[in-house]
């Protein structure tokens, strides 16, 4: 039993917290850079249904088109579509599906943000809000690369964000930190053979 | 058992009970000078102190001189915008426009800063305001070969040089009954909280 | 035991800091717009904004127009017309949000599908009446409000919240819905 006493045995102490508290400190950037190192995403299976977040979300085919698909005239080339059964969990009704499945490939690099469709009376609404518990069938429509070949079959990575009731900038609540919660592949039928109706 | 900290000093006590007794005086000063911020802008934001301006009579405000030069009904000039029961008032203030170093004397503050988000409404004597009607291109109002008959906004966005003289024309939807009676206002960014109400002839 | 006391006070300490955070209401909850409560068919008054619900409506379909020719538009779940009348009361007004809320807290933004049948835009001195139109879960026909705000963060602004207890009823107590709305004819709106 020693007493910590004199100046010497002071800085002893401070030393031995110091050393404590760097050790802890970086112990805990070590968990969350393992936390944070991306895992590949599973395997699901395309003909079930398959929860993220917001949505209850079940694959229904995947095509290509060209010219005109769903009332969107195509500028030039081709469109990779994936059509889609959606329903919103949240108690909102919502459009936030722009980032929920992504192409593993077959697009051109800049990736852009598909055009989404309702499907459903003919009408052809383009981002339409879904709104809470009520199940609607969805087109994804990407522009493709000029002169890429439409892939027999394609993987798509189904995206999932987490609910925070206050978010850090201003207290809100909302839906963030997208991560991938798994991928299906899906078999791609040529021009004028896709879609279910 | 081992004991890091050692019994307090007199000296230690003395000024822990100083610390202790500052923070009464300390934590308002602290919520004082965090809030001041937003205090200033709640006056700076909004238009919230009326000056009137009589009559015939001319304002300096926002670094230009501005004067209610016409104030009639003419519900003919955009017939298909006008709801029944309401007509279309139109507003005329002559503005000239200031060398931007005259009145508020803000450094180089120029024309477009201070003229910024420039609106001009009409309000009755009971407070109730109608801000200026999106009426589209109307010719009858705005006609193409004069330039200098304009909205507030499309002035401010035009770089007009010092001391040029301007109309800035705008519109209103109100009801007819209260067409009479109510009175222009007039707010700048940079003049804020002021804002400027005019008396009819 | 002078460590045993130590620890036992930063549990306390612990204890305190949580319940505080836990109960205590969050920003958007203090600063966001303040409810105004009302019925179906009184004027409810908020601080611009004053509104009158007059009917609502439950149907399977809706006739809608659409490039001259009249639509039918499908739902899995309930279409919802409510005529209402609002005017501002003071300076104009905006409103973009108009929500159908369930009795179980599920919030129905007005249908992107259906034509708009009122004006985001009022002015003093002219009521507007017009339609809303909204696709609900058919659970969440009874005991819903219409909230009607510029934007559910505009802070302390008011809100509309009107009671929808005057709903049509069919023999069984439940909401009595329609096969068809037609919506083409103009109604009474």
């Amino acid at each position: 039993m020693t007493e910590f006493s004199g100046l010497g045995q002071r800085l002893k102490g401070w030393l031995l917290g110091g050393v404590g508290a760097a050790i802890a400190v970086i112990v805990g950037i070590g968990l969350a850079i393992l936390g944070t190192k991306p895992k590949p995403p599973a395997t699901l299976d395309a003909r079930q249904s398959i929860a993220t977040g917001q949505w209850l979300v079940r694959p229904l085919a995947a095509y290509t088109a060209a010219g005109a698909v769903h009332g969107i005239q195509l500028k030039d080339g081709r469109a990779l579509v994936l059509e889609a059964q959606l329903v919103n969990r949240t108690a909102e009704t919502s459009s936030d599906y722009g980032t929920l499945f992504k192409p593993e490939t077959g697009l051109d690099g800049k990736r852009p943000r598909p055009t989404v469709v309702l499907l459903r009376d003919g009408v052809g609404g383009r981002s339409p809000g879904l709104h809470p518990g009520l199940g609607e069938r969805v087109a994804f429509i990407w522009p493709m690369a000029k002169g890429q070949e439409p892939p027999a079959s394609l993987a798509f990575v189904v995206n999932s964000k987490r609910y925070k009731a206050m978010d850090n900038l201003k207290g809100l609540p909302g839906w963030f930190n997208e991560q991938p919660a798994g991928r299906f592949t899906l078999a791609v039928a040529p021009p004028g053979r896709g879609g279910v109706d | 058992m081992a004991q890091i900290s050692q019994p307090a000093g007199a000296g230690e006590r003395r000024w822990r009970r100083r610390a202790l007794l500052t923070l009464p005086l300390l934590l308002p000063l602290a919520a004082a000078a965090l809030g001041a911020n937003h205090l200033y802008w709640l006056w700076h934001g909004s238009h919230i102190v009326a000056r009137e301006v009589a009559a015939g009579e001319t304002a300096v405000f926002g670094g230009s001189e501005w004067t209610l030069t016409g104030l009639v009904a003419r519900p003919e000039a955009k017939p298909a915008a006008v709801p029944p029961g309401f007509t279309l008032l139109v507003a005329d203030l002559s503005v000239k426009v200031g060398s931007a170093h005259n009145a508020l004397k803000v450094g180089d503050t120029t024309f477009e800063q201070l003229w910024g988000a420039c609106q001009v409404g009409v309000v009755d004597g009971q407070g109730r305001r109608w801000s200026a009607a999106k009426l589209g291109y109307t010719p009858a109002l705005y006609p193409a070969r004069q330039r200098d008959i304009a909205t507030c906004g499309s002035h401010s966005l035009s770089k007009q040089p010092p001391e040029a003289v301007l109309t800035v024309r705008e519109a209103f939807l109100v009801p007819r009954d209260v067409a009479p009676s109510v009175r222009p206002t007039l707010s700048l960014d940079g003049e804020q909280p002021y804002y400027l109400v005019f008396q009819r002839r | 035991m002078r460590v045993l006391m130590g620890v036992v006070v930063l549990g306390v300490a612990a204890l305190l800091c949580y319940g505080l955070q836990a109960s205590k209401p969050r920003p958007v909850d203090l600063a966001r717009t303040v409810p105004v409560a009302g019925r179906q068919g009184e004027t409810v008054r908020g601080r611009f904004l004053a509104g009158r619900v007059d009917k609502v409506e439950f149907a399977r379909n809706l006739k809608v127009p659409f490039d001259r020719e009249a639509r039918t538009l499908t739902t899995d779940g309930l279409w919802v017309v409510v005529t209402l009348e609002l005017e501002a009361m003071r300076q104009p007004v905006v409103l973009y949000r108009r929500t159908w809320n369930g009795p179980s807290g599920l919030t129905f933004h007005e249908s992107d599908r259906a034509p708009a049948g009122l004006p985001t835009g009022f002015m003093v001195g002219q009521a507007s009446r017009g339609r809303l139109v909204f696709e609900i879960r058919p659970e969440a026909a009874s005991g819903a409000s219409l909230h009607l705000s510029r934007d559910w963060i505009s802070r302390f602004d008011s809100e509309l919240r009107i009671d929808l207890d005057a709903i049509p009823r069919d023999p069984a107590g439940g909401p009595d819905v329609v096969d068809t709305l037609d919506l083409s004819l103009g109604g009474d709106a």
